[in-house]
């Protein structure tokens, strides 16, 4: 029997057995600075190749990036691992969990010169290193939607006709970012607020892709998402049609962020890492591979200055949002079940 | 043939029924091995998901669970979860089993096979890729509605999102599978009653009633556990088309609790309430299973039917047919003609391209291997267990089969995959291991479909042969191949293609590891997508569905010609 087994499956078993083998082997000559980040972030069109080409060129080192599910799944990720996890850097968090992952107590303050210089709202923290932020919207086609709503407060009173698609705050970044949008703009009239808003809500949906396929599909008139996605239609399909809603009472903002581990095993490669995140090599990549804003004067495509620019930047601070988080949750999740 | 009745009363209508008797114990000394192997293997199974349940709860004061499990917000969400389930299991059932009885009275007919295929293709389909296909029929711009609206100047269907449309998605997935496994059901009744029944010229009726439901209704509890464990724990669809929180199930609060409170017994303490439904579902069903029924061990032959001819059964079948095909092969459809092929032609040129499809195809073919060999030998244990002495290892060892089958159902991937992070960061390299760990997670997904197409006819083919086995002295290697290969190739087949495609379109537990060097097609599709989709993303799902059916055809004719040889004299 065991002769019959080996000779059907021994071919299947050996590349099976050296498939791990042949990955584990990769390049352990150079020190590997480990970065974890979210999965698009490494995709091939995503930002991550050309950044750890342009940083390999400077450190002779070997930069890896391990992609997780999510940008709260890497603070998951470095929380299960603790002192012991093999990341020197963590990148891809943003201003809403800054706090929770600062009480972590596993990041230290990365002492780069380099700061910031382009983004609409001061930003001080000397653990936390901006890489990129953007503003969160309402996009819609030109050709369908003739009239879109110029204010939060047209959006509400529009007539049930208006179908927007959102994400769920409990499990997307955008749907979170709507969330504290609204309690930014109405404070303790939110609840009320959500219950106007319920009808002209077609669904709300686990991530991102699920609701924007919804609306490019044609399901529904405007999709919640960032100012900065008409530039992808413009610049990577040559599609003027969609644009973001400008909304008067101003947008609530994203602002991604990076940390150095505490535990870092390459301690002198993070530093260097966290001071190279303001450089050309770094920002000039983010707004045509990530989509969004570089948190240090660069030159922009022309294209994005057809984007919507909101006047009024919208941000709690990550301990409000740490402290509050689950109530206004809670109070999303009853008016929207009436 | 599970625990319970020995054997079926004499008031049975068809004879061959009660053909089947336990084996004298003596006689089944050489298949006692198997019952405790697969027993073992059941155990085994079992005891690594304690383990990794219990990791969540380390060092925790276990004394708040209980107010954890019985919150009242909780206890409303899990009985919305409950309906929505049953109606699931219960419609797609209805729709698929109806389905396969048309197909099988019709035997041979144009575009059988591409029925087949396609409705194949429903079932592997990414959530978010089917869900955009169902809406291309039913949303508000949906074809199906848009004629609605215009025949009858009004909307008269269900609301486009809501409770409803997650049940139709639910049926989209889930009634190819019941077709399937009740067709092999079907195809499966021994030529003979056939005959009969034509000689007897009997109507539709009669066939249903004496021939065909008898057959069918062995398979049905375990196909309704399977439906109603994948949709309670159904998670994005439910979101994407629920229309909003209202809709909602138990595995969005366990995300939660893990991701957004990172409080590990919460999520633990849902994980366990979870497991205490699905365990009930598929206790009381595993009792309520009937004995499997003998049938015969050569292919299908058509036999000529007294009552295919009548008009009005013609236009029933047509009707059930039709109507198959508006929920489940419409959508398929509507992606293939939909697919802008030459925008997406760029991927071929990315490397990365090749390697993920090299790490999927790899990925398929070990963990359909995996799962069938798994089933195949739970299958065994369940049906030799039959023949052991002991009432109570009887009884209870098929409880733990029944339970170890639904392993992955019970317990939500995200838990699956946190728990086994914590146990084995300091153990293991889990960059290097993620292969494994993917393909031991996709093995366990796989398992509960292995086991309902093999189970059934595993028991029907043993206790069929058994005799001649003994009087042959086969035993061991050469009884598989001799007996049970030639005589299940077909479940064999089936069940690893099945397994294959799945494990093919399964994101699953990937992200939670998250590497960049294993990467698989499901994973690019995502990337594609998430970055604001394209043709890319499209023409991937595609080819993900084409190799899905290439993959399929080439395990189920590899089976066949391995049975073959099984055939061949000494």
């Amino acid at each position: 029997m065991l002769k019959h087994i080996a000779k059907y499956s021994s071919v299947l078993t050996l590349s099976v057995l050296l498939l791990p083998l042949s990955l584990a082997a990769a390049a352990k000559a150079r020190d590997v600075l480990t970065v974890y980040t979210y999965d698009s972030f490494i995709s091939e069109w995503g930002p991550g190749p050309a950044i750890e080409k342009n940083f390999e060129t400077v450190c002779s080192c070997d930069l890896q990036f391990v992609g997780l599910d999510s940008s709260i799944g890497i603070l998951g990720r470095v929380r299960l691992e603790g002192a012991a996890s093999k990341a020197d850097i963590v990148l891809g968090l943003d201003t809403n969990l800054t706090e929770i992952a600062r009480r972590t107590g596993l990041f230290v303050p990365h002492g780069a010169d380099m700061g910031p210089d382009n983004l609409p709202l001061p930003f001080d923290d000397d653990t936390f290193m901006p890489f990129d932020w953007g503003y969160f919207a309402f996009v819609y086609d030109r050709n369908r939607l003739k009239t879109p709503p110029r204010s939060l407060e047209g959006l509400i009173s529009a007539t049930d006709d208006l179908k927007i698609v959102i994400q769920d705050p409990r499990t997307s970044t955008p749907g979170l970012g709507l969330l504290l949008w609204m309690k930014a703009v109405y404070g303790g009239d939110a609840a009320e607020k959500w219950a106007a808003l319920q009808p002209k809500i077609l669904t709300v949906t686990k991530g991102w892709w699920d609701a924007y396929s919804l609306f490019l599909e044609g399901e529904a008139d405007m999709v919640l998402s960032y100012t900065t996605s008409p530039a992808y239609h413009l610049i990577a399909e040559g599609r003027d049609n969609f644009a973001a809603a400008g909304f008067s009472e101003g947008h609530y903002m994203q602002i991604e962020v990076a940390a150095m581990m505490k535990s870092a095993p390459q301690p002198e490669l993070a530093r260097q890492f966290m001071n190279f995140i303001q450089s050309d090599g770094f920002q000039n990549v983010i707004p045509t591979a990530n989509w969004m804003y570089p948190t240090k004067k660069t030159a922009l495509p022309a294209e994005f200055s057809q984007l919507a620019q909101p006047q009024t930047s919208l941000l709690f601070t990550g301990r409000q949002v740490m402290e509050n988080q689950k109530q206004w949750t809670d109070e999303w999740l009853q008016a929207s079940q009436n | 043939m599970v625990a319970g009745q020995p054997e079926l009363g004499p008031g049975r209508a068809a004879g061959y029924y009660s053909w089947q008797h336990r084996l004298p114990a003596a006689s089944a000394g050489y298949l006692r091995w198997a019952g405790f192997a697969g027993l073992f293997f059941a155990g085994l199974l079992l005891g690594i998901m304690a383990v990794l349940l219990g990791a969540l709860f380390q060092g925790q004061d276990l004394s708040l669970l209980p107010d954890e499990m019985l919150q009242p917000q909780l206890l409303r969400l899990v009985g919305g979860a409950v309906i929505q389930a049953s109606l699931s299991a219960v419609l797609s059932i209805i729709v698929g089993a109806g389905c396969a009885l048309c197909v099988f009275r019709r035997g041979m007919f144009f575009g059988r096979s591409a029925l087949l295929t396609l409705s194949f293709l429903a079932m592997i389909m990414p959530t978010t890729v089917a869900a955009v296909s169902l809406l291309s029929l039913w949303g508000r711009q949906g074809a199906v509605r848009q004629s609605v609206n215009s025949l009858f100047g009004t909307d008269l269907l269900f609301a486009p999102y809501g409770l409803f449309m997650v049940i139709l998605a639910h049926m989209f997935f889930n009634a190819p599978l019941v077709m399937r496994v009740c067709l092999s059901v079907l195809q499966a009744i021994p030529e003979s009653q056939m005959k009969l029944a034509a000689q007897l010229r009997f109507g539709a009726g009669s066939y249903l009633r004496f021939i065909e439901w008898p057959a069918v209704k062995q398979a049905l509890p375990s196909l309704f556990g399977l439906i109603f464990l994948l949709c309670f724990s159904s998670f994005s669809l439910v979101l994407m088309l629920g229309g909003g929180p209202a809709v909602s199930t138990l595995e969005v609060a366990i995300y939660t609790a893990l991701r957004f409170e990172f409080n590990l017994p919460r999520a633990g303490a849902l994980a366990l309430l979870q497991l205490l439904i699905s365990s009930v579902v598929i206790l009381s069903l595993s009792r309520l299973e009937l004995q499997s029924w003998t049938s015969r061990l050569d292919a299908m032959q058509t036999v000529p039917r007294s009552d295919r001819d009548r008009i009005s059964v013609k236009s029933l079948d047509i009707f059930v047919v039709a109507l198959f095909c508006l929920i489940v092969v419409g959508p398929v459809l509507s992606l293939i003609l939909g697919i802008d092929i030459g925008g997406g032609a760029g991927l071929f040129h990315r490397p990365v391209f090749w390697s993920a499809l090299f790490s999927s195809c790899l990925l398929g073919l070990t963990a359909a291997t995996a799962s069938t060999a798994a089933a195949l030998l739970l299958a065994a244990g369940r049906c030799h267990l039959h023949y052991l002495d002991h009432p109570l290892i009887r009884e209870r060892g098929a409880e733990i089969i029944a339970l170890s089958v639904s392993v992955y159902l019970v317990l939500p991937a995200i838990v699956l995959g946190t728990a086994s992070f914590l146990l084995l960061r300091g153990i293991a390299d889990l960059f290097a291991s993620a292969f494994w760990l993917v393909l031991f997670s996709n093995t366990l997904m796989s398992l509960p479909f292995a086991a309902r197409i093999l189970m059934a006819r595993y028991s029907a083919v043993v206790s069929r042969s058994h005799r001649l086995a003994l009087s042959l002295n086969l035993r061991g290697y050469s009884y598989f191949s001799r007996i049970i290969l030639p005589a299940m190739r077909h479940e064999i087949g089936l069940s690893l293609g099945l397994c294959c495609a799945l494990s093919l379109g399964d994101f699953g537990v990937i992200a939670l590891f998250g590497s960049d060097r294993f990467q698989t097609l499901p994973w690019l599709l995502y990337q594609y997508a998430s970055r604001y989709g394209g043709p890319e993303a499209e023409v991937l799902s595609l080819l993900l569905l084409l190799l899905a059916v290439a993959l399929y055809w080439l395990l189920y004719k590899s089976v066949g010609l391995w049975a073959e040889r099984g055939l061949r004299p000494c």
